[in-house]
C-alpha cells in the first residue's frame, strides 16, 4: 500500500533564514509516528506545511497520493500548537462546525469524551482554562475518523496528570488503521507509543528509523538518544 | 460548502451587526419621538432638536464606519490571525472562502444601506421627501438640460459592485502583507497606501482626460460628459474589484504563510 504522507525534497525559507531544507521522508500507514527534535527545529514549520498553513519554497508534499488541498484536508485530522477555536462561542458551536464541514466527525465520540471531562457542550470557551480548550481542542480531532492524525505539540505546556489524559485519549480513539504523525519534544512521555521515530535538527532530518530498532541496536530509550543526539 | 461557509460568517458577524443596528434604530426612534413630540413655538425644543439630528447623523456615518470596521478585523480574525488555522484547515477551497467573504460583505453593506432608507422614511414624511426631490430636479434641469438616465444606470451599477467588493480594498493588502516575514500589519497598510495612491491618480487623471475629450467630440454636451464620467468610474470599480479579488486570491491561496 502507497504511503499516507510522502515529502520530496521540502525546502521552507522564511526570506534568508532557512527553516527546513531538502527534507524527504515518508509516512506508512497504521504507524504512529514522532517527529522528535529541539525547539526551533523545523517541527511546526514541517506540520504546516502539510496541512497547506504555509508554502513551500521547493519541494512536493504528497497525502495518500494527492497534493495539499481541500481533498486532503478531508483526510487529515490536525491539531495545532495553539488554540485556533473562536473564543466567543461555546463548545456546541465547534462541535456543530466540525460536524458541518467534517463527513468523518463523530459526534457521539466527542460527546462521550466531554462527559468523561465532566465538560457541558455549552459551556463559553473564553472562560476555559489553557489546559482546558487544549483538551477540548483534541477531543474533536480525535473525534475523527481520519486517515491521518497530525498533532503538535500536544502534551507541551499541561500538568502530567493531562498529559496522560490527552495520551490515552490518542491511544483509545484512534482508529488503528489511521497513520498518526506526533510532534514533540518532550519524548520520554510518549516514548512508549512510538512505532517510528524521525529525528529533525535545524531543518534536516538526521535519523528516520523505527523505534525498536533504535532501541535493540544502541541499546538506548529514545528519550537517552534524543539528548545525546540534541546535548548542548 | 459555499453555502455553508456563507451561513458562518454571517451568524458570525451577526453577533456584533445586530447589536450596533439595533442601538442605531434606538436612536432613530429617539429622533423621530423628540421631533414628533416637540412644540413648535418652544424654542428649547427647537435648538436641542439640532442636537438631536447631529446625533442621529452621526450614528448614521458611525454605522457605515463600523460596518467596514467589523468586515476588516472579522477577515484578519478568520484568515490572517489566529483562527485562520482553522479556516484553512477546513476541507474547503481557497477560493469558496473568499467567495463567501465577498458575499457576507454584500450582505452587511445591503443592510446598511436598508437602515439608512429605513431611517430617513422613518424620521420624514412622504410628502417632506416628495418636496425634496422635486426641488432638486427642477435645480438641475433649469439651470443645465441633462439627461440622467445613463448616468443613473452606471452609478446603480458602480453601488452593485462596490457592495461586493469594497471591502477588498483592505482585504488585498492584508493578504499580500501576510507574505512578510515580520512587521506584517505595517507592510499591509503600506501597500493599502499605494493602491490608494495609484487608483486616485488613475481615477484623476483619467476623469480629467475623458472630460476633455468629451467636451472636444461633443461640443460642450453635459449629458455626454456625465455619461462618459459615471461610465468611467464603474469599469474603473470593476477593474479594481477584479484585480484585488485576483490578488487576494492568489495570496491567500499559492503564498499562505501562517506564523
Amino acid at each position: 500500500m502507497n504511503p499516507i504522507l510522502e515529502c520530496h525534497h521540502l525546502t521552507k525559507q522564511f526570506g534568508r533564514f532557512t527553516a527546513l531544507s531538502d527534507v524527504s521522508f515518508s509516512l506508512k500507514r497504521g504507524r504512529i509516528t514522532g517527529l522528535l527534535g529541539p525547539n526551533g527545529s523545523g517541527k511546526t514549520t514541517l506540520i504546516k506545511l502539510i496541512n497547506g498553513l504555509l508554502t513551500p519554497t521547493c519541494g512536493e508534499i504528497r497525502i495518500d497520493g494527492m497534493p495539499v488541498g481541500p481533498e486532503t484536508k478531508k483526510i487529515v485530522s490536525y491539531l495545532p500548537d495553539n488554540t485556533y477555536l473562536p473564543m466567543s462561542g461555546k463548545i456546541s458551536d465547534i462541535i456543530r462546525l466540525f460536524r458541518d464541514f467534517y463527513e468523518d466527525f463523530d459526534e457521539n465520540r466527542a460527546e462521550e469524551m466531554l462527559q468523561a471531562l465532566s465538560l457541558n457542550p455549552s459551556f463559553r470557551l473564553r472562560p476555559l482554562s489553557k489546559g482546558t480548550l487544549e483538551k477540548v481542542q483534541l477531543i474533536m480531532v480525535m473525534s475523527r475518523r481520519a486517515d491521518l492524525y497530525i498533532l503538535d505539540e500536544p502534551i507541551a505546556g499541561v500538568d502530567p496528570a493531562a498529559r496522560d489524559f490527552i495520551l490515552k485519549t490518542i491511544l483509545d480513539y484512534y482508529d488503528p488503521q489511521a497513520s498518526i504523525l506526533i510532534s514533540t519534544h518532550l519524548i520520554a512521555d510518549i516514548e512508549s507509543i512510538l512505532n517510528d521515530v524521525i529525528f529533525l535538527q535545524n531543518g534536516r532530518i538526521l535519523l528516520q528509523e523505527e523505534a525498536d530498532e533504535i532501541r535493540k541496536k544502541d541499546g538506548k530509550s529514545i528519550d537517552q538518544l534524543f539528548r545525546e543526539v540534541f546535548r548542548c | 460548502m459555499l453555502g455553508k461557509v456563507l451561513k458562518y460568517d454571517i451568524k458570525n458577524c451577526a453577533r456584533y451587526f445586530i447589536p450596533l443596528y439595533l442601538i442605531f434604530a434606538a436612536i432613530v426612534l429617539i429622533t423621530k419621538l423628540y421631533l414628533f413630540a416637540s412644540p413648535e413655538s418652544e424654542t428649547v425644543f427647537h435648538a436641542l432638536s439640532g442636537l438631536i439630528l447631529s446625533s442621529y447623523l452621526f450614528s448614521l456615518i458611525g454605522v457605515f464606519l463600523l460596518t467596514e470596521v467589523f468586515l476588516v478585523v472579522y477577515f484578519y480574525k478568520k484568515c490572517i490571525s489566529r483562527e485562520a488555522y482553522l479556516t484553512f484547515t477546513l476541507p474547503v477551497k481557497t477560493g469558496t472562502h473568499l467567495l463567501a467573504k465577498c458575499l457576507n460583505c454584500a450582505v452587511w453593506h445591503l443592510l446598511s444601506f436598508v437602515l439608512l432608507f429605513f431611517s430617513i422614511f422613518a424620521l420624514f414624511s412622504l410628502d417632506d421627501l416628495q418636496v425634496t426631490f422635486r426641488m432638486i430636479g427642477l435645480l438641475f434641469s433649469s439651470r443645465i438640460p441633462i439627461d440622467f438616465s445613463y448616468t443613473v444606470v452606471f452609478l446603480i451599477l458602480t453601488g452593485i459592485v462596490y457592495l461586493f467588493s469594497y471591502s477588498l480594498i483592505f482585504y488585498a493588502p492584508m493578504a499580500m502583507g501576510q507574505v512578510v516575514t515580520r512587521h506584517k500589519i505595517l507592510a499591509s497598510v503600506g501597500i493599502y497606501i499605494a493602491f490608494y495612491i495609484i487608483f486616485s491618480l488613475v481615477s484623476s487623471f483619467g476623469s480629467t482626460f475623458l472630460l476633455i475629450g468629451t467636451e472636444v467630440i461633443s461640443h460642450g454636451d453635459a449629458t455626454a460628459r456625465l455619461t462618459v464620467l459615471s461610465a468611467f468610474l464603474f469599469f474603473l470599480a470593476l477593474a479594481q474589484a477584479v484585480l484585488y479579488y485576483v490578488l487576494t486570491y492568489f495570496f491567500l491561496s499559492r503564498k499562505l504563510n501562517l506564523t
